[in-house]
């Protein structure tokens, strides 16, 4: 029998950065969809990075942003918090890297709510706050999920960035996908196979479910 | 939505709780050079029956694993494939006591195809047939380094310097000679000692003027120094010394 705890490891890393992806990126979308500047290009282009960006780029800075050698990273571990090989390091690194993943659908959906909706919620006397939460949010309850299911399942199949920052510590920072990287290394092909097999099967379900609510949507 | 939320947090609940190793015994980590990964998971588990200690082992090239442990990566002990790495880590203050050589590595030319003539690999790598030859990263990988020095001697380096293809570390070559996507790949006798890999393909030794120094660091972290200590002369013990033996390393007397 293999050792489950890689899958494990990568379905909480991927369910713990969709939660906080969630709770950080939506008023971060918001504030993106109704800004007006000539400068929210930028911003935007700055908020896709990470979809360009090679992965052991991100991870590299990672690493030489939270090392002990340097004053920032010294500083952290005096206080306590250790970035590189833990968990909470992976957990920072999936945050930047599914970042767009998050944003970009949830700020979509909002700009594609019509601007009357949130008008005459204004109009009855209802905060931004109470607009946002009772009109807006249940109109893109879809893009929402959508940015979900995307950063949860970039996150299963986030490689890199992790090799670079998490070091492969089992039950630490040993996900699935370098759990399936370290067997072929090993040479332990059967391994491979039934993590990959396993990592396949998340995927498929995940694709089919995104696909059926954008099928529902269409209707 | 609330409640499509609320149930993803309780997932993500019970899964922190279902996947946590919280028992906190002893613990070594030591990290190997992918050369040496067969021979040290024999060691660890050895010394791990006998002395009631769980030995977590990572591997990867030594160059890497070198960079982790300078940017803080909490590992208890360095096998490397090289002196060089555990040097640096010495030079940097990294290590508790001097790194030891704990053998010597051999390295080989391994191919799968039963026509190859091991009595002159200089010509046959040089013949057309021979498309890919896979070596180590000579940056990170001390066998990858030996590799470039054994081809420089033979004279053909610039002349099969086309077909050469590069393993991030010796493990990658060692995938890429076994599913025949090279022709032949330069090793470490290590890997083919290993009895997962008996008896799979040829090899020829390389010769002494290429042996490489194998050393062994322990690093300075939390865990007991008396640990790692046992550990290192353990490795040392005849038991230890039989186990590389049997991987094909050469030890002084």
């Amino acid at each position: 029998m293999i050792d489950l705890s890689p899958i494990w490891l990568s379905l909480k890393l991927a369910l713990l950065t969709s939660c906080l992806l969630l709770i950080i990126g939506l008023p971060i979308a918001y504030a993106l969809s109704q800004w007006k500047s000539r400068l929210k290009v930028v911003v935007e282009s700055f908020v896709s990075l990470p979809i360009i960006l090679p992965p052991t780029v991100i991870g590299f800075y990672l690493l030489i942003m939270f090392s002990p050698e340097n004053a920032f990273g010294k500083m952290l571990g005096d206080a306590g918090i250790q970035i590189p090989f833990t968990f909470t390091g992976i957990l920072l690194a999936s945050f930047i890297y599914s970042f767009p993943f998050m944003v970009q659908p949830i700020q979509k959906g909002i700009e594609s709510v019509p601007d009357h909706y949130k008008n005459i919620s204004y109009t009855l006397g209802k905060s931004k706050f109470e607009t946002f939460m009772r009109i807006i949010l249940p109109n893109i309850k879809r893009s929402v999920i959508t940015g979900f299911v995307l950063t949860f399942a970039h996150t299963m199949g986030e490689f890199g960035v992790i090799l670079m920052i998490g070091g492969n510590i089992p039950g630490e920072t040993k996900v699935a996908s370098l759990a399936i990287y370290s067997d072929i290394e090993a040479l332990n092909y059967s391994a491979a196979h039934t993590y990959s097999i396993i990592l396949l099967g998340i995927s498929v379900v995940i694709i089919i479910a995104l696909n059926m609510l954008n099928a529902k949507k269409r209707r | 939505m609330p409640r499509f939320i609320l149930t993803f947090t309780l997932l993500v609940v019970l899964s922190a709780g279902g996947c946590s190793p919280s028992n906190e015994q002893d613990k070594l980590t030591v990290v190997v050079a992918a050369s040496a990964q067969f021979a040290f998971r024999d060691i660890a588990e050895e010394f791990s029956k006998n002395n009631n200690v769980a030995v977590d082992i990572i591997t990867g090239s030594s160059g890497k694993l070198t960079t982790q442990i300078l940017y803080g990566a909490p590992y208890d002990i360095l096998v490397s494939a090289n002196m060089h790495y555990v040097e640096v880590l010495e030079n940097s203050e990294k290590t508790h006591g001097e790194p030891f050589v704990y053998g010597c590595g051999v390295p080989i030319v391994w191919t799968m195809n039963a026509e190859f003539d091991l009595d002159s690999i200089a010509s046959y790598f040089c013949l057309p047939d021979v498309e890919r030859i896979a070596i180590a990263d000579p940056k990170n990988a001390p066998y990858g380094e030996v590799a470039v020095k054994y081809l420089k001697s033979l004279g053909i380096y610039e002349k099969v310097k086309g077909k050469l293809v590069f393993g991030e570390s010796i493990s990658q070559v060692n995938e890429y000679v076994l599913n025949k996507t090279v022709d032949v790949g330069i090793t470490a006798k290590s890997i083919v000692a290993s009895p997962k890999l008996k008896g799979k393909g040829f090899y020829r030794e390389l010769g002494e003027d290429f042996y490489i120094d194998q050393g062994m660091a322990l690093i300075n972290t939390k865990t007991t120094h008396d640990l790692k200590t046992k550990f290192k002369a353990f490795v040392q013990s005849e038991e230890g010394v039989n186990i590389l033996e049997s991987y094909g390393y050469k030890l002084s007397k």
